[in-house]
């Protein structure tokens, strides 16, 4: 159990605290302390003190997480529990005690290239063919969300940047980033995957990447230099809102006039993991009659929509009462349309959402593209 | 455990899984293990030395008071104990299931069902959480004022079930205060409500028997509370005083002046030297006091020219403001790690309320016991006063071992060694055992010498209640269950 050695601070202060229970996103959900942090914590601390050993039980425990971090967000003492959790999905792993959905996410994604299992033949295909590698040095990079699930969200984008004038390209064999693979603890596979995506870059010699999905964009630029995997240098990785902020300020994208009350969603994601809260809202603010009404809780402390991290797919009833929830906070604004920037909140809020709700839900680019002047 | 055999532990799982439904009952050792500790030193202490804590037989998660009705019965069938479990925050070991059995987690039932704005009253059910509570009141304008430092993860049934109490009960008063009207499910599994309204001619108090009952009474499973409109405005002022006796003058002035403050906040000499470094970054000696006066300026303003002229004649140095508003924003930051007390050290809060007469007295009679008789532990004591009545005040006492027995019975024995001894301490000098922690297993077997004749007629209750004494047995100094 050396492996938790450099998580024993983290451990021992959250196994008696419950001063984050109120915000912990799984344990509102479903209301049990042994999902809480502090439960979570006091789990490990038992592990180690031999009263207890790793099990399918404590497995499904360890992955009854979100990994939203809103907990540490609040926490005043700057203790992050995601991090033992994580260590004990990966230690979970290796004793293969793994929930079997999560063992099935990973065969999706070495067999077919994403975490659906959707075959690879399904994948979204442009409307327009990409320019060749030759001709640009500005890549798309889709991500699996958007590739299998919300094909709309990418034909959105690349309608905007070929707006823009952009010449841009897709790689034809685009693989999964690897983050799911990560956080359900199968680290190895995972740095496999990075290798082969930062050959690819590196193949295509581009020199900005533009990712719709956060997950993509965080794992990429931050965690593959965590696992040894060097990124090409002087390569920008950005995330599409970043990208069209810059578009809209220098006045490559003209906006139409949009009269609707929109409210945002910050995803976790690209929120608290990759501190970006502003550029969104500055494209919000840049269409002229657009009401941009915030909800309740934004930005740091923006409550999750249950869907990030592969919970969806491992724990989808809990997924959805986090979804539900959150949908419900959106609704309270008053809002006609619910923004996203992140492929699962908008897969999360488009389940909730029923005609009578008389709210929409649309990701950033898809508001743009359709109000291009 | 309680369930001696195989047979019966299925045989009851079966039965109590027809209740709630399979997903919404746990055996899970990795369930049991997390519902073993609550936030009391002795629960903490025991794991952390890798003791087996008493362990629950089953954690059910009911979703509304019909589900608890029968899961009573079924407990009342075979004899279970039953431990109702809001937000397990409590310090004193309430929530501990010592005998094993069930316990009923309550946070499914977190619904608000009305908000009442005509008549500032909201009614919720009891596993809401404090702060979601209080959230949604703030979106109207209104708050239950009601802030204890577990606010993040207590339940609205268990701030009535322990006597809780806020920063600002000075003036918004205790949970007990609060609260006008509860449902609830008794041991039995009868679903019962009290009157609508807590003031009444209609014979003896029916609320206040269950209020602080600490789930040996019954399942509370709904609350109607009083509600008050955030206020125009609330200012904190902070003054240091030459010694606690002029501070302890002082509160008891503007008290009998009734002059309302939202709270005052007094800390002897040791704290102060701690506190006052800690915050505010000033060595100073003597006693540190927070004023907080909330309500409409112009009426605010009246009341702080009355206090600032107390405290000028007591000799009260003006700190100003800012100090009192930090307090006030980070008051929960000390509950966090690393800030918060915490293992290896042994400590405890060593509470109580009395009257004004008697403060002083039970006061340094409490730290001449922990500093003298525990010298050789080197045990220190330091206290501030954070609950004032019209009458009296709370002393809100600790005490602190750095380095107490590395053994866990020699530390469990040295810990409810001076538990007693402050106990006692408390009891003979016109104390309570406790004013707003609670009872819990900690204090039970003190219960008895606390109350005298009159525990005879608690006990006679409790029976009456609950016949086969299944309801948290062994908390509040009530016996195992039959």
């Amino acid at each position: 159990m050396k492996e938790f050695e450099r998580h024993m601070d983290t451990i021992n202060s959250c196994r008696f605290c419950p001063m984050c229970r109120h915000v912990c996103t799984v344990s509102e959900a479903i209301h049990k302390e042994t999902i809480t942090p502090k439960g979570k914590g006091l789990t490990l601390f038992s592990i180690l003190k031999g009263l207890q050993t790793f099990n399918r039980d404590i497995a499904e425990v360890m992955y009854q997480c979100v990994l939203c971090q809103l907990c540490h967000e609040w926490c005043v003492g700057n203790w992050n529990i995601t991090e033992p959790i994580l260590e004990a999905r990966r230690k979970i792993i290796s004793m293969g005690l793994e929930p079997p959905q999560v063992q099935q996410i990973r065969a999706n994604i070495l067999k077919e290239g994403n975490p659906y299992g959707e075959k690879r033949s399904e994948r979204f295909v442009p409307i327009e063919s990409p320019k060749s590698k030759r001709e640009t040095s500005f890549l798309y990079f889709v991500g699996c969300g958007a590739a299998y699930r919300r094909s709309e969200i990418a034909r959105a984008a690349l309608v905007v940047l070929k707006a823009a004038g952009i010449k841009y390209t897709l790689l034809s064999d685009e693989e999964c980033c690897g983050a799911y693979l990560d956080v359900m603890g199968y680290r190895e596979e995972a740095q496999s995957l990075a290798q082969k995506n930062v050959e690819r870059f590196k193949v295509l010699g581009c020199s900005t990447v533009v990712m719709g999905c956060p997950h993509c964009l965080y794992t990429v630029k931050e965690m593959y230099p965590q696992w040894g995997v060097k990124l090409p240098k002087g390569v920008r990785f950005v995330h599409t809102t970043t990208y069209i902020r810059e578009l809209v300020k220098q006045d490559r994208i003209k906006l139409k006039s949009v009269k609707k009350i929109v409210t945002y969603q910050d995803p976790c994601w690209l929120g608290r993991y990759c501190g970006i809260y502003n550029d969104p809202r500055e494209v919000l603010v840049s269409f002229d009659g657009l009401d941009f009404v915030e909800m309740k809780w934004t930005r740091e402390k923006a409550n999750c929509c249950g869907y990030g991290s592969g919970l969806a797919l491992t724990f989808p009833q809990m997924a959805n009462e986090i979804a539900i929830d959150r949908f419900s906070q959106a609704k309270k604004t008053g809002a006609e349309i619910l923004i996203t920037a992140c492929q699962s909140c908008k897969s999360a809020f488009l389940k909730q959402s029923s005609i009578k709700d008389n709210l929409k839900v649309m990701d950033l680019v898809e508001l743009i593209a359709e109000n291009i002047s | 455990m309680f369930i001696l055999n195989k047979l019966m532990y299925d045989q009851i799982h079966t039965e109590l899984a027809d209740i709630v439904g399979s997903d919404y009952i746990t055996r899970r050792r990795v369930d049991k293990l997390a519902y073993a500790v609550d936030t009391s030193w002795v629960s903490q202490m025991w794991i952390d030395h890798g003791q087996e804590p008493p362990t629950a037989d089953f954690i059910l998660f009911p979703q509304n008071a019909q589900e608890i009705s029968e899961i009573l019965k079924v407990a009342n069938t075979y004899r279970i104990p039953v431990v109702p479990w809001g937000g397990g925050t409590g310090s004193q070991g309430g929530v501990i299931p010592i005998y094993g059995g069930i316990i009923i987690d309550i946070k499914r039932l977190n619904r608000i069902i009305e908000i009442d704005e005509e008549s500032l009253t909201v009614t919720a059910e009891a596993g809401i959480l404090g702060q979601k509570l209080e959230w949604e009141l703030n979106e109207r304008g209104l708050t239950l004022a009601h802030y204890p430092a577990s606010e993040y993860a207590a339940t609205l049934g268990g701030y009535i079930a322990a006597r809780g109490s806020g920063t600002l009960s000075t003036k918004y008063g205790k949970a007990e205060d609060m609260v006008m009207w509860v449902k609830l499910v008794t041991p039995t599994g009868e679903i019962i409500e009290t009157l609508p309204v807590p003031k009444h001619a209609s014979g003896p108090g029916l609320l206040q028997l269950y209020v602080g009952s600490e789930g040996t009474f019954g399942v509370i499973t709904e609350v109607k509370m009083r509600v008050d409109p955030l206020p125009e405005e609330r200012l904190f002022h902070s003054f240091l005083f030459e010694d606690l006796n002029k501070g302890i003058e002082v509160g008891r002035r503007i008290m009998a002046q009734r002059l309302n403050p939202c709270v005052i906040r007094l800390y002897d000499e040791v704290d102060t030297k701690k506190y006052v470094k800690r915050v505010l970054n000033l060595d100073v000696t003597g006693s540190y006091m927070v004023i907080g006066v909330d309500g409409f300026r112009e009426l605010n303003d009246a009341i702080w020219k009355k206090i600032l002229e107390i405290c000028r004649d007591l000799g009260g140095k003006n700190l100003g403001s800012e100090a009192g508003q930090k307090w006030w924003e980070h008051r929960y930051d000390f509950y966090f790690p690393p800030y918060v007390k915490a293992l290896p050290k042994l400590f405890g809060t060593i509470e109580t309320v009395t009257t004004f007469k008697n403060i002083k007295p039970l006061y340094y009679a409490t730290k001449e016991i922990i500093e003298k008789k525990y010298a050789d532990y080197e045990a220190y004591f330091f206290a501030h006063f954070s609950h004032w009545y019209p009458w009296g005040v709370m002393v809100y006492a600790q005490f602190m071992i750095e380095d107490p027995p590395q053994d866990p019975e020699q530390a469990l024995d040295l810990h409810n060694r001076i538990w007693a001894d402050v106990a006692k301490c408390f009891i003979t000098h016109g104390g309570v055992l406790n004013e707003h922690h609670g009872i819990g297993l900690k204090l039970g077997w003190l219960m008895r010498k606390q109350y005298g004749p009159a525990w005879s007629k608690l006990v006679k209750i409790k029976k009456a209640l609950d016949p086969n004494g299944i309801m948290n047995p062994g908390k509040l100094g009530f016996g195992p269950a039959k």
